[in-house]
């Protein structure tokens, strides 16, 4: 049985995959057409005076817009590519996952690992440069790294159960809806109507993302989140 | 360790980046990471500011689209540390490049190996370094500059820039 979180990266993935194949299909027709118009025209010069003056200088700007939008197609298909090499290669375990403690447990025994054989079986290279593996310095910045991932790790750990502590909760104020949504594990913001300008940029300095999905302003659940959210709420009750 | 591991930088929690590939590679990066951990990334043309769910805050700045410096906090902005990034961008530590740099013999002499001698030619006209002097010992090139002595390392196919020290023996600012 699959869980609601892989159901929800299944689906993203699909999605990420479809717009980024629409985005190369519609560079590749533009591409195709700026093409094919090209090679009609085939350097033909601009009959300054001539009937087809305009009619020419108006393709032209149409070829030189079609050819930038191939190229932001092209960026966007990039994009989206990237999103979905991210769900397949995560970069990072996923605070919605639920099994993210159980992940990181395993990777702080991998980087204990590393710790041990960094202080106990690191061979110095005496003829190594001070910036090149093999090197005290190298070894010393490397173990340094190690013991601060292992202890942002543990750290991270504790924070996720501290998260798993926070109950849903629902709270409104003068129409505005804080719900702090364990399921989806977001806090949302529902506003009765689009909010003003300002309200919207200050969400967004906070962290805050339009979901189209959920019709809500969210962001993925924390502390410092549910403040942010507070605070906001009551900026626009003020 | 593989390749990857190695060149990335810790910066807090599950932040871990790639900082030598530009700004936008490494916006992209943080973002995925963000986005799975729910951090929070502010950013202008040359500066990404990256906040954790605690009170840790990166920032990096980039100049020419390469990393210039990285401050981190681990108290909600209150005190900085500088990463050791800048370093890592010499190709040899200053010591280095004072060991070399008294090996090489420099003067003015017009009848330099073939090699080093078009090297400093072509480094003098296109750069238009003021040079006083110059000199070579194997595949060291220095040239010397009423303050500093600029150094390079001939590769055969071309130079490759090792760094400048000052006359006092520091590193320019």
């Amino acid at each position: 049985m699959t869980s609601n979180y892989e159901e929800k990266q299944a689906r993203k993935l699909e999605r990420y995959n479809q717009l980024a194949e629409k985005a190369v299909l519609e560079s590749n027709r533009l591409d195709k057409i700026n093409r094919s118009i090209g090679d009609c025209m085939n350097g033909t010069p601009i009959l300054v005076g001539h009937h087809s003056e305009g009619r020419h200088r108006r393709e032209l700007e149409r070829m030189q817009n079609r050819a930038r939008k191939v190229f932001e197609l092209r960026d966007k298909a990039e994009h989206y590519e990237n999103k979905a090499d991210n769900i397949v290669n995560p970069k990072a375990i996923s605070s919605d996952d639920p099994e993210a403690i159980q992940k990181l447990n395993a990777e702080i025994a991998e980087l204990e690992k590393q710790r041990h054989e960094l202080k106990n079986n690191y061979v110095i290279n005496k003829k190594a440069e001070w910036f090149e593996e093999g090197s005290e310095h190298y070894r010393k910045l490397e173990l340094e790294s190690v013991t601060r991932k292992i202890r942002d790790k543990k750290k991270r750990i504790e924070q996720l159960r501290a998260l798993n502590k926070i109950p849903s909760e629902d709270k409104t104020l003068n129409g505005i809806t804080l719900s702090i949504d364990k399921t989806d594990n977001r806090v949302k913001l529902f506003f009765p109507s689009i909010p003003s300008e300002e309200t919207r940029s200050k969400l967004k300095s906070s962290g805050f993302h339009w979901s189209p999905t959920n019709q809500a302003w969210q962001r993925m659940i924390s502390n410092y989140a549910i403040y942010e959210a507070e605070q906001i709420l009551n900026e626009v009750k003020a | 360790m593989s390749q990857q591991q190695e060149t990335k930088t810790h910066l807090f929690g599950e932040m871990d980046l790639n900082l030598d590939v530009g700004y936008q590679a490494v916006k992209d990066q943080a973002f995925h990471i963000a986005e799975a951990c729910g951090y929070f990334i502010k950013y202008s043309t040359n500066l990404i500011e990256l906040y954790s769910n605690d009170y840790d805050i990166v920032k990096i700045t980039f100049e020419n689209d390469k990393v210039t410096k990285v401050l981190r906090s681990e108290d909600n902005g209150s005190n900085y540390e500088e990463l050791e990034i800048k370093e890592k961008m010499f190709k040899v530590s200053p010591k280095t490049l004072l060991a070399y740099n008294s090996k090489i013999k420099y003067g003015n002499e017009k009848s330099l190996p073939m090699c080093q001698g078009m090297a400093i030619n072509k480094l003098v006209k296109e750069y238009s370094i003021p040079a006083i002097s110059y000199g070579y010992h194997f595949n060291l090139i220095g040239i010397e500059t009423h303050k500093q002595f600029l150094m390079w390392r001939d590769l055969g196919y071309g130079l490759e820039f090792l760094g400048i020290i000052n006359k006092d023996g520091s590193t320019p600012k």
